[in-house]
């Protein structure tokens, strides 16, 4: 009767998932980090094609786990590089992972003490947070699937208000011209801009716990696309609005946009206050899947199901969020991250598809011979 | 009965942690605030109250650089028994110093509600002002600070700036009526699209000039009127333009809500209104060997909406009374440009911008001298205004 697969998701909960975990705090700042490395209007072209490069990084990953059905990278990892480097690369996405989720916690701490919560202390607003993280995981990966599900339509339903009533302040003349400078800092964007979109590392994990893995390429692309169309509006309309000159020097530029603009007329005259609501829970999603994991990978690690490493982890992740001392080594701290990755998530997938591809070929041979 | 007893901690653990939601931790009673509704920036002199406090001994180090006027929503007007009481809706409170930020905590030591800034609405600068000191450092607390919106408005003040938040009747909130008039705009071609403090942000960055609302006050009462041209190498004020100027550069600038033309017949010296429907003014650069030049092409379309002569269908008539109108945009255009062009030697037209769009190559070469560069070019005009209707009036 009630046939539940357990710890199964299915193809519309792997595209949300993908893209809540993409959305994150990047969305608040990738209009200053993109034109302060474009220094022209383009600066969405190189949006745009961070986003193509992240979908071809997402379907080598993609690609790579599907050849070992039912297995995580933590567990095929080993199989392939043999038992310590295995470990070692294992470890180092754990690390990663527990990185971004501090980095994510740190962001949503430091907006909202800014903007909504002066007197608030600090750890009032994040030990809620890491707790109710907990309560969710504890559910596994379904209960984390079904909140996405429940998350993702009212942030696209939002996020499209929001950004569509700074209509009236957008200046086409802000967003031309068309290549003025040519093509060489749209190329120096996307060295920035990808940062923003890498998140297609998810799929090193998420395709052993697909229903239809074969899928998995088809699902990649559009839960990296939704996104990348979400950023493309975003920069578009903050720059058309506040001009490439407007956006430099703005801590949170996306915001700055909803803060220009009040309507008369309605029953809300500003709508910062949504934003951050459907921001907070994006960055509550983002700092779910990555602390789900990097439990994942210590208990893949460890062989064994122990609920103590969910408690455990939030510790350590409010460790490391507490370590930048201001807004400035927060920021670093982001640029570091993005940096590791591309380094990461773009070499050593395609070495693993590559060994992986050549270890069959020589079975292949071995058996035949 | 394990069971039982864990249970029951369950519920007394769960109604437990409902204490723990109830509370909010940064909220503040609405009723304990107060509201500052505009903003005016002057020249530093003491207020006369500030002043008796400063002879008993109450005061601190300072410098009496600015004084700045904070306008409130008088709350005890609000309440249903004050309504028609005569009393005024704001109150006005001055203070003086060097630094915005110190000025602003100093009014908590004045009164006993704390002030927000979460609904100002408009912030006025005195232009004699201006022209001392850098918009960018008088509004740089307000640029950035967390309370106050980029979305509020700034003006310039011809004459004392907290004038302009002063009202001789009862019923206004200064600071709401000018936000109000702004919204007149598509009503009056000569005032200016609001500049907001997030639009200002970009100025300041791009390093051109640009233009804020002019306004005058006499005895409570105010009007729009012309605008201040602040230099974008140092944001001072330069020049301030009257309002036939700028009804030149909002043609220029293709604004079409609000526009009319007077035109004057010229046997019978009675006078006609061009009501502009439909205008757009095209800024072509054209460059040749590194010389620029600029076609300017206006093309309206628009009705007769009042008239003081007879008028006439034919062909003939209407194509005199379209070159009467033409003259008439071309004086009120070639007055704009000659003012800005060859008198201030500005581009607040937006001719720049065109090169910046068509020629980004050009731009970066000629951006950090384009005044001067702009003073020299020349400009070539072709305006075509035509009359398409003379509303609900039908003649022969």
């Amino acid at each position: 009767m009630f046939t539940l697969k357990k710890n199964k998701i299915t193809n519309v909960q792997t595209v949300v998932i993908i893209t809540n975990y993409i959305l994150a705090a990047g969305i608040l700042t990738l209009p200053r980090t993109s034109v302060e490395a474009v220094k022209t209007p383009d600066a969405w072209i190189s949006v745009l094609l961070g986003g193509v490069i992240s979908i071809l990084l997402g379907i080598i990953m993609v690609k790579l786990s599907q050849r070992f059905p039912e297995k995580t990278f933590y567990q095929y990892c080993p199989e392939l590089l043999g038992k310590v480097f295995g470990t070692l690369l294992s470890c180092f996405l754990i690390v990663y992972f527990l990185t971004i989720a501090a980095f994510e916690l740190r962001v949503l701490v430091e907006v909202t003490s800014y903007l909504l919560l002066e007197e608030t202390p600090r750890w009032a607003i994040t030990i809620p947070f890491l707790w109710i993280g907990v309560y969710l995981l504890a559910g596994g990966i379904n209960s984390l699937a079904r909140m996405f599900e429940i998350i993702f339509p009212i942030t696209v339903f939002f996020f499209l208000l929001i950004i569509m009533m700074s209509f009236k302040i957008i200046e086409p003349d802000n967003l031309r011209p068309f290549l003025g400078a040519g093509i060489l800092p749209i190329m120096k964007g996307v060295k920035s801009t990808i940062i923003s979109f890498i998140g297609a590392e998810i799929m090193l994990l998420l395709v052993a716990f697909m229903e239809e893995p074969k899928k998995a390429v088809k699902l990649v692309m559009l839960g990296v696309a939704i996104p990348t169309i979400f950023a493309l509006i975003t920069v578009v309309m903050v720059i058309g609005a506040l001009s490439v000159n407007g956006v430099f020097h703005q801590t949170w530029p996306t915001l700055e946009l909803i803060r220009s603009y009040e309507i008369e007329g309605l029953i809300f005259e500003r709508f910062e206050s949504f934003l951050l609501v459907i921001w907070t829970m994006q960055i509550f999603s983002t700092f779910c899947i990555t602390y789900f994991s990097s439990a994942l990978g210590l208990n893949q690690l460890l062989k064994r199901e122990s609920r103590l490493v969910l408690l455990v982890l939030p510790a350590i992740i409010y460790i490391i969020s507490s370590i930048p001392k201001s807004i400035f080594e927060v920021f670093k701290l982001g640029d570091y991250i993005g940096k590791i990755s591309i380094v990461f998530f773009t070499v050593i997938p395609l070495f693993l598809l590559l060994l992986a591809k050549w270890k069959v070929s020589s079975n292949d041979q071995s058996s035949s011979s | 009965m394990i069971n039982l007893l864990r249970r029951k901690l369950k519920i007394a653990l769960a109604v437990a942690m409902l204490f723990s939601l109830s509370g909010c931790w940064s909220s503040k009673e609405i009723e304990d605030l107060t509201f500052n509704v505009g903003i005016a920036i002057d020249k530093g002199e003491e207020p006369s109250e500030e002043k008796d406090f400063e002879m008993k001994g109450a005061t601190y180090k300072k410098k009496d650089e600015i004084t700045v006027t904070y306008q409130y929503v008088n709350i005890a007007t609000t309440k249903p028994e004050a309504q028609g009481a005569g009393k005024k809706k704001y109150i006005n409170i001055s203070e003086s110093g060097d630094s915005n930020h110190q000025m602003v905590r100093d009014l908590s030591l004045r009164q006993e509600r704390p002030v927000t800034f979460l609904h100002t609405k408009v912030i006025v600068i005195n232009s004699e002002l201006l022209k001392q000191k850098s918009l960018k450092e008088l509004l740089d607390y307000y640029l950035w600070d967390n309370e106050l919106r980029p979305s509020c408005l700034v003006f310039v003040s011809n004459g004392p700036a907290k004038e302009v938040l002063e009202s001789n009747t009862t019923e206004i909130i200064p600071a709401f009526r000018l936000s109000g008039m702004i919204d007149n705009s598509y009503r009056n071609i000569k005032i200016l699209e609001p500049m907001s403090l997030s639009k200002l942000k970009g100025k300041f960055n791009s390093g051109e000039s640009y233009l804020l609302q002019n306004i005058y006050s006499v005895d409570g009462e105010i009007k729009l009127s012309g605008a201040a041209i602040i230099n974008g190498k140092n944001n001072l004020l330069l020049a301030t333009i009257n309002e036939d100027v700028l009804h030149g550069i909002s043609l220029l600038k293709s604004k079409t809500t609000g526009g009319l033309i007077k035109a004057t017949d010229e046997t019978s010296g009675e006078v006609f209104i061009y009501e502009v429907e439909e205008l757009t003014t095209k800024i072509i650069p054209i460059i040749n060997k590194d010389k620029i030049s600029f076609e300017l092409d206006i093309h309206s379309t628009g009705r007769i909406s009042e008239s003081w002569m007879n008028l006439s269908k034919t062909p003939a008539f209407i194509n005199d009374i379209e070159k009467l109108i033409e003259l008439e945009t071309e004086k009120i255009i070639k007055n704009a440009i000659k003012t800005i062009q060859k008198d201030l030697q500005v581009d607040v037209a937006g001719f720049g911008n065109q090169v910046r769009i068509k020629y980004p190559q050009l731009w970066q070469k000629v951006k950090n001298n384009w005044d001067e560069v702009f003073s020299e070019v020349p400009i070539h005009y072709s305006i075509k205004m035509e009359v398409t209707d003379f509303g609900y009036r039908d003649e022969n």
